[in-house]
């Protein structure tokens, strides 16, 4: 089946580097840490006591949202990003007239809602009655009319939601949809759960460097919290009202380790499935590729593992493909860290610049790659693929082209 | 794919074929049996600690899926396979005990097991795994919305053509979970999308995600609830229609042969 291009026409995004593409651009650029020591509750005896927390939910146009400051938190977060990508595609107005789908990678909403009211006889956990799902109250508050989804590959959703949003597009369902991730999840028993299992930096009294994804002295991931939404149209559509054009959607691909729920498959195949057919999906050569923005964590395990994986589907040419982790400064946004990695991929295609890994000091001899360590470096991208991999084994590819 | 997406009725209905099914209700206190053996397994039996701190959802589901996919052929290879997980208010039994548990004894108290097994992505990762399923899979939902989100995005991926099968499965409760009452049952529903042309017995799965709300057809329609459809699964002949959201449908209709 010919596939008619599916464009990315609008950003929304609030991140611990930003809330504006030009904010995030710039910290990104800059190779700015957003990771901090938690402040928001006790950490004291918390084996992982820092993260990237978001500054801030900016507030959306009071008229809009007149009770914004009475919302949960995740209402306001995935609100403020689908609205702000709605305004920056300039659809905002225009949105009672179409048909817009909502496709949002989001896995700990209950969770965030379960502890903050526990207790409470309103949204507890011990209550019968909880609310609608997050997906369909933002359909209410935003007024959208097209279908809504929330799906959850852990780390590895937005990526999902990337593939889902340009199929509704392709099968005529919907004109216009919004898709991303939105998640919270640095909460008290998250931050205990990711902790017990070893999975997170200790890096405690240096926050800053402890997000250090392919350096010999990573210990862990850092957890980050944020949302990125993006508008997605068809190309035809796009142009017809002369629309923002960041990228195209050109390629997504997708397979599963059936490993084990936690540890990635140190069989690279798998992986390797899910890259080859993103590239195939755009019709694109592994040595036409000028970025790669890897999923790269930050954990031992984990990076050498995609390092392998890299190797394999790119052969020699990963000797001189640029390969970043921005995972070093926002840290880990778990079901909205595969649409932030497109947002740089976005920011790599616009600002002809690549990202840095930040705090790569010493390349782990394991990761092998064409490392942009610590500074940014003036790049020409046409074509960039970002890696996001999941508890649950998941794999997924995003091919973007320049539109 | 065999009858799926033909355009009828409504410029947005989709028709998907499906080839093996099960419904499951169960009781609580049977859990602990299914737990340590949720079905047959094809290739091979299970790692002994697989399901030990696994979610309820997880191993009803999982046994859902096993028993489903027991019409199959012996030799069915599962390798390209997609799985979708869409389980409502998963992990909150367990928690709801975690949160408990944080308030008495601080970050200490919580099992590094909470995220891994008892968030959204663990149904179908774990279906995947026992299964080596190496399609996609994911989770969705996660509220009472999630078998209409299920159903879509099903569609949706069957639309692309390019999964050999897909396994569905959905679950929840009968009733929500409170920790002063009884717990509840714990139930499931397995369907396996094949793009084959099904020999015997088949289900045909129309999904219209959006009619006019005020239709005669729509309001004439009970709305759609896991439990209703265990129900219907477990009639020999299944069939049934249900309300789907605000404006959406779902209708099955047992099949036989090329009697579509």
């Amino acid at each position: 089946m010919m596939r008619s291009p599916v464009l990315i026409t609008g950003i929304g995004a609030a991140t611990p580097l930003g809330s504006t593409y030009e904010q995030i651009a710039e910290n990104l650029l800059k190779g700015t840490s957003g990771v901090c020591r938690v402040s928001e509750f006790p950490v004291q005896d918390h084996l992982s006591q820092i993260g990237a927390m978001l500054p801030g939910i900016p507030r959306p146009r009071a008229a809009d949202c007149p009770d914004f400051e009475q919302w949960e938190r995740p209402d306001r977060l995935a609100y403020w990003c689908c609205s702000s990508a709605l305004k920056n595609s300039g659809l905002w107005e225009k949105r009672h007239g179409l048909r817009i789908g909502l496709v949002l990678g989001t896995a700990a909403e209950w969770n965030v809602i379960w502890e903050n009211h526990l207790g409470q006889e309103a949204g507890g956990i011990e209550h019968p009655a909880l609310p609608a799902s997050l997906v369909h109250r933002m359909q209410s508050k935003l007024g959208l009319t097209g279908p809504s989804v929330s799906l959850s590959a852990a780390c590895a959703s937005s990526n999902f939601a990337f593939s889902i949003g340009r199929r509704w597009l392709e099968l005529g369902w919907v004109d216009v949809c919004l898709v991303g991730g939105s998640e919270l999840a640095i909460t008290p028993t998250t931050l205990a759960g990711f902790g017990n299992l070893r999975a997170l930096s200790r890096r405690n009294d240096d926050p800053t460097r402890a997000s250090r994804p392919f350096d010999k002295d990573r210990d862990g991931f850092v957890l980050g919290e944020g949302g990125v939404v993006f508008a997605l149209e068809r190309a035809d559509h796009a142009r017809r009202r002369e629309a923002p054009r960041y990228a195209e959607v050109a390629g997504c691909g997708a397979s599963s380790d059936a490993h084990h729920m936690v540890i990635p498959s140190p069989d690279p195949i798998p992986a390797t499935v899910a890259m080859r057919q993103a590239l195939a999906d755009a019709k694109v050569q592994p040595a036409d590729v000028n970025y790669i923005n890897a999923h790269a964590t930050s954990t031992p395990v984990g990076d050498q593992a995609e390092a392998r994986v890299l190797a394999t589907v790119f052969g020699d040419d990963i000797k001189r493909i640029p390969v970043s982790s921005t995972k070093s400064m926002t840290g880990h946004l778990l079901t909205a860290a595969a649409a932030f990695e497109a947002l740089a991929c976005i920011v790599a295609m616009r600002e002809r610049a690549i990202p840095p890994t930040i705090n790569l000091d010493q390349p782990d001899p394991e990761c092998p790659l064409c490392h942009v360590p610590n500074q940014p470096r003036e790049h020409r991208v046409r074509i960039a693929v970002s890696n996001s991999f999941g508890f649950g084994g998941s794999n997924t590819t995003l091919v973007l082209k320049a539109a | 794919m065999h009858a799926t997406l033909s355009m009828h009725e409504s410029a947005l209905a989709i028709r998907a074929c499906v080839t093996g099914w099960s419904a499951l209700r169960v009781p609580s206190d049977q859990l602990a049996a299914l737990r340590k053996n949720p079905g047959v397994v094809p290739k091979g039996p299970l790692p002994p600690s697989l399901l030990r701190t696994a979610d309820e959802q997880t191993v009803v589901g999982l046994s859902a899926v096993l028993k489903a996919i027991e019409s199959l052929p012996a030799d069915t290879d599962f390798d390209r396979w997609g799985v979708l997980a869409a389980p409502v208010h998963f992990g909150r039994i367990v928690n709801h005990a975690a949160l408990k548990q944080f308030q008495q004894e601080g970050a200490w108290g919580i099992s590094p097991n909470l995220i891994p097994q008892h968030s959204l992505h663990a149904l179908s990762g774990t279906i995947s795994q026992v299964l080596q399923a190496r399609g996609p899979n994911f989770g969705i939902g996660n509220a009472p919305s999630a078998a209409e989100e299920a159903f879509l995005i099903a569609t949706t991926m069957l639309s692309e053509k390019i999964l050999p099968g897909l396994l569905l499965v959905l679950t929840g409760h009968e009733r929500e979970y409170l920790p002063t009452q009884p717990a509840p049952d714990c139930e499931a529903v397995a369907f396996v999308f094949q793009d084959v042309r099904p020999a015997e017995h088949w289900l045909s799965l129309r999904l219209c995600p959006h009619e006019d709300e005020h239709s005669d057809q729509l309001q004439s329609l009970e709305p759609f609830s896991l439990s209703r459809l265990v129900d219907a699964l477990g009639e020999p002949a299944p069939s049934g229609a249900w309300r789907l959201g605000p404006s959406g449908w779902l209708r099955l209709e047992a099949c036989s042969g090329d009697n579509a």
